[in-house]
């Protein structure tokens, strides 16, 4: 029995969800159907090979058991703190020498600005888990020209079906900072050769170091309830993730992190506005972003943490303009979720007000952003905003005390 | 049951399984992994399965792999827990504009956790009894009424700061 109050609110409920109706696409049930039929399959076989394997152990049991007393040497065990060009090769697709063969050439091959020179190992080597596409990651690591170690993510093309592992691209790349407990990308922008994403997605993949389970990314972006920041029961972690989530306004979390970690960025797409991680010191005249060695940095560059823009490189030197009120000049300012747009004006007291500039409701709490005008998938959190007696004032969301950040070109 | 049953068990049935599943996972890409996860699982025991259980089974392990992927991960600190909750609740404060876009009954329900989530989309959206929901939730009558009156009441939070929306709400209603 529930109240009156209550049944109102339960028709409320009910009216609401009348409307939600999910679109089953053409053809995904046979996919569903498909998927189901292979992984049973596999599920089959697996259980097959774990009967053979608990004999193997009883056996080999025994043996110990027969030996016992004799010397031996502890198994050679890859801690957390190895680097990451030291991870084993991992992934089901580890053993296919032809694939890893054909991903270090397309790497080699590219001539992007973290090509390998001399030797490259695999890291790993998989089929994405089900999803709403599919495809598949080779990580690779070598040294660019400068010595430093460097990551290439090399993917098939995003199908519908199967991926072709015959055909191999470059989806992103980046250098590696020491100590570095996971890795991956978020590719904002498609390849040409990708099929289309749903709500056009970015794909997104990281990989723990080995045995650290519980790897997830997290996107400052959009309301966490609308992504999925579950962290995997695995190594590894893939998702398509909603437009707009780019290495900029993400970071990869893993299962030890505490509240002393610095952020671990993901390389961005090769297709993506071009970032690289900064350092960050405050002088007499104000904030300095220094780029790691042998990287650049370009005045109109947005530096950002993972909650959102600290500033724009204003002088060669690396001097950061934080002020909020001079962000509007360099893209567009909007509310996030419903896109009102705005302008933004300084105030008495240090206060940033937003102006809207057109219709729409606002409500406390609500985000700011800025997109890049010449990059609409560019999007970064400027801040909160708060009611006060002047107009709709802006809390800045960026940590004003990181020490490192991460410089995107706008352009 | 036999092998064809199933696929046309999916034809059937996944539509209404992939809506309850977003309503459960507020998002569809991971409510598709929920279904699909769960129509394998499904799979592995059909042929022992009565055909007028299906539909109930593939409905408790959608809700049951939903709720296996909310668990919290192992080996995270008290702090780093804590951390994690108090972001999600920063960041979520913004739902106030989402409510007056399409998916805003998916934003309200994602208000609400997991398992209080459930119990009001099982009662309430899919008009289950309590005693349904309870067996497919696997505990008792006592407790689906205490989830889904402390889900009704996060609702009625949720509604009360949106005077403007609730106020159009209303109009559409009388209209």
């Amino acid at each position: 029995m529930i109240s009156p109050e209550q049944d109102d609110m339960v028709l409320r409920l009910r009216r609401e969800a009348d409307g939600l109706d999910p679109v089953v696409r053409p053809g995904q049930i046979d996919e569903v159907l498909g998927w189901c039929q292979t992984r049973r399959g596999e599920q089959r076989r697996q259980q097959a090979r774990l009967w053979a394997a608990a004999v193997i152990v009883v056996v080999a049991m025994i043996g110990v058991a027969v030996i016992v007393g004799r010397a031996s040497t502890p198994p050679e065990r890859i801690t957390v703190a190895a680097e990451v060009d030291q991870w084993p090769l991992r992934g089901d697709l580890a053993g296919d020498t032809a694939l890893l063969d054909r991903a270090e050439e397309v790497w080699r091959a590219s001539g992007d600005r973290y090509a390998p020179v001399g030797p490259v190992r695999a890291l790993f080597a998989q089929r994405s888990p089900a999803l709403s596409v599919n495809f598949l990651v080779v990580v690779l690591a070598g040294q660019d020209a400068n010595g430093r170690t460097v990551l290439g993510y090399v993917t098939s093309p995003v199908t519908r079906g199967e991926p072709d592992s015959r055909r191999l691209l470059v989806r992103a790349e980046a250098a590696v900072e020491p100590g570095q407990m996971a890795v991956g990308f978020i590719a904002a922008r498609p390849d040409p050769q990708d099929a289309s994403i749903p709500d056009g997605g970015s794909v997104a993949f990281a990989l723990a170091a080995p045995g650290v389970p519980g790897i997830r990314v997290t996107t400052s972006l959009v309301d966490h309830s609308f992504t999925d920041d579950r962290a995997s029961t695995e190594e590894t972690y893939w998702r398509i993730l909603p437009a707009g989530v780019g290495a900029w306004n993400s970071t990869i979390i893993v299962g030890h992190a505490d509240d002393q970690q610095l952020p671990t960025w993901l390389a961005a797409g090769v297709h993506d506005p071009a970032s690289s991680p900064v350092s960050l010191h405050t002088a007499d005249v104000g904030l300095y972003a220094q780029p790691a060695p042998s990287s650049a940095l370009g005045v109109g560059d947005l530096v950002v943490t993972p909650d959102g823009v600290l500033g724009v490189v204003a002088t060669a030197d690396g001097h950061v303009d934080t002020a909020l009120a001079s962000l509007a000049s360099h893209g567009r300012v909007t509310t996030a979720i419903s896109a009102i747009p705005g302008t933004l004006t300084s105030a008495s007291g240090g206060a940033v007000l937003f102006i809207p500039a057109g219709p729409g409701e606002i409500a406390e709490g609500n985000r700011i952003v800025l997109t890049s005008t010449s990059n609409s998938e560019l999007i970064v959190n400027i801040g909160r905003l708060t009611r006060t007696d002047a107009g709709w004032r802006v809390e800045r969301m960026a940590n004003t005390d990181a020490t490192t950040a991460i410089a995107v070109d706008r352009d | 049951m036999r092998h064809d049953e199933f696929e046309q068990f999916v034809r059937d049935r996944y539509g209404q399984l992939l809506r309850y599943a977003v309503m459960l996972a507020g998002h569809q890409a991971d409510a598709e992994e929920v279904v699909q996860e769960s129509l394998l699982r499904c799979l592995g025991r059909w042929r022992r399965m009565k055909p007028d259980n299906a539909l109930a089974y593939a409905r408790k392990a959608v809700l049951h792999e939903f709720l296996r992927s909310t668990r919290p991960r192992a080996g995270l600190t008290a702090s780093a827990r804590a951390k994690s909750a108090e972001l999600t609740e920063e960041v979520t404060g913004d739902f106030t504009s989402e409510i007056a876009e399409r998916d805003r009954i998916l934003t309200v329900l994602q208000r609400l956790p997991p398992r209080q989530r459930a119990a009001v989309v099982m009662r309430f959206l899919l008009d289950l009894s309590e005693a349904q929901t309870s067996r497919e939730m696997k505990c008792s009558v006592g407790t689906v009424k205490s989830l889904t009156s402390r889900g009704l009441a996060r609702i009625r939070e949720i509604w009360a700061v949106q005077p403007v929306l609730d106020a159009a709400s209303t109009r559409r209603e009388r209209s």
